[in-house]
């Protein structure tokens, strides 16, 4: 693979891997590590895509399986504190992070997917691997989990 | 909370100029970049060894959780579902057996016989391997259990136990060479479980293929039925040797209620009216989960274990209850 090549994909795709290893782990220092491993294997692998839709796509999946992988480690089986990689602007953000940290991890790429990328649930199956009834499933309970959470929150 | 709270959130967040450098030049150089290390993972880790050595005399003894499951190969195949292996290994006195599968694209359940060499008898719960591989390709994500199972005959020199296997990607399991290793034999006796390890704890190495075909099998399609007096249609159900899955339609919304984001969302009723399956016998099969759909209505698929229960042959299914309602069902 051509250096301009991956300095490209880099900066183009950084951000959005580096959302989603943070939305899934929760942590900037995982966060970190995922965004390193996943340019590395694209650079390793130098996969070719003819679309580049296919591309982001495939970057997306590799971070998802980098993240699921690391917190099959036993020393990530903690819980961080969103707002210390993502401080909150206002007091409906802090409610926001409070909540999300609540969310337990299989739900949290398939709805960071959904609301901050725009996927629909079938490209979602595809990009996770997982069966779209399921991915439909999940984003159901997921958001159902936040709209519950958050209407807790409004009661106290 | 509204998708633009959630986005706005993390359109805040990139990732730091001296991450994206160091990257790049790592990318560039195809070299893998240099991890920050973090001391409370080194001191866990070093706590966890220390932990380890120390409580490894005592870790043998532990009673490993049987299921509840007696599942028998000649049950599934005799039900048309599971496919005969009959491949064996032997290391420092035991045998491990493969004696069949029962698979589709997504699971694959191993069922195999651990048993002693020396013919003494031994029973359920006292058995554990250290870890285990399948063999598979590296890129291939995939997890998977060991679950010992109900022993029918604890004074012969066998015990049964499964290995279930879920492809946690979206590849095809069907056909794929397996490759298992077993390493890491113990058991409940303190001193066999050291003579063991002392041997190197021993290692099982058995290859076969899972089933070319996936035992799925597919009725009932267009069923239709009223739900609250809304046409609802049972689309398909597909039925493997370890999942069947229910598909049901309904052009005016009928399964809305179901949907927990849905206004019309009403939790003891869709309690009471979850599909169940009715067997010849007259047993009914609940599903598991609360299944998941469009939050309109208009689509719903509700999933069911087989792998807790029995193998399913699909012929047994008599009838679909919704509520008070039951509906026929007759195979394809």
């Amino acid at each position: 693979m051509e250096q301009e090549e991956a300095r490209a994909a880099v900066e183009r795709y950084g951000p959005m891997v580096y959302r989603l290893a943070l939305a899934q782990t929760h942590s900037a220092h995982d966060a970190d590590d995922v965004f390193q491993e996943v340019f590395l294997r694209y650079v390793r692998r130098a996969p070719d895509f003819t679309e580049e839709e296919h591309r982001k796509a495939w970057l997306l999946r590799v971070t998802a399986n980098c993240c699921k992988k690391l917190h099959g480690s036993f020393w990530n089986r903690h819980t961080v504190a969103l707002s210390e990689a993502i401080p909150a602007q206002n007091e409906g953000e802090g409610e926001l992070l409070e909540l999300l940290d609540a969310l337990p991890e299989k739900y949290r790429s398939v709805l960071h997917l959904y609301y901050c990328e725009g996927y629909a649930t079938d490209e979602i199956a595809a990009i996770l691997g997982r069966r779209a009834a399921t991915v439909r499933s999940q984003l159901s309970r997921g958001r159902a989990l936040l709209r519950d959470a958050w209407k807790g929150a409004e009661d106290v | 909370m509204t998708e633009q709270d959630y986005r706005r959130l993390f359109d805040r967040v990139s990732p730091g100029p001296e991450l994206v450098e160091r990257t790049i030049k790592a990318a560039e150089g195809g070299v893998r970049p240099r991890r920050k290390r973090h001391l409370a993972r080194r001191v866990a880790v070093i706590a966890a060894a220390a932990a380890l050595l120390g409580g490894m005399a005592t870790s043998f003894a532990a009673v490993k959780t049987v299921s509840p499951n007696a599942v028998k190969l000649e049950e599934w195949t005799t039900a048309g579902l599971g496919t005969p292996v009959g491949v064996s290994a032997s290391d420092l006195g035991w045998t491990v057996t493969v004696d069949g599968v029962a698979s589709d694209r997504w699971y694959a359940y191993i069922l195999c016989t651990l048993s002693r060499d020396d013919g003494q008898a031994i029973t359920q719960g006292n058995f554990g391997f250290g870890t285990f591989d399948f063999g598979f390709p590296y890129r291939l994500n995939w997890s998977a259990s060991i679950h010992w199972l109900e022993d029918s005959d604890p004074t012969d020199n066998q015990v049964p136990f499964a290995l279930y296997v879920n492809n946690a990607d979206s590849w095809d399991m069907a056909g794929t060479a397996v490759d298992l290793t077993l390493w890491g034999l113990s058991t409940a006796d303190r001193a066999e479980s050291w003579a063991l390890l002392l041997q190197g704890g021993g290692r099982w190495e058995l290859t076969f293929t899972l089933p070319a075909e996936s035992k799925v099998q597919d009725f009932t399609a267009g069923l239709e039925f009223q739900i609250e007096g809304k046409p609802a249609i049972l689309e398909t159900v597909s039925c493997t040797p370890l999942e069947m899955i229910a598909t049901f339609t309904s052009p005016d919304g009928a399964f809305a209620p179901f949907s927990i984001t849905s206004d019309d969302f009403d939790r003891t009723w869709r309690e009471e009216n979850s599909p169940v399956f009715v067997l010849a016998d007259g047993t009914e099969w609940a599903p598991d989960s609360t299944g998941g759909g469009l939050s309109d209505g208009s689509l719903w698929h509700y999933s069911y274990q087989c792998g807790d229960k029995e193998p399913l042959d699909p012929g047994d299914i008599v009838g679909l209850r919704i509520g008070e309602t039951v509906c026929p069902l007759t195979l394809e």
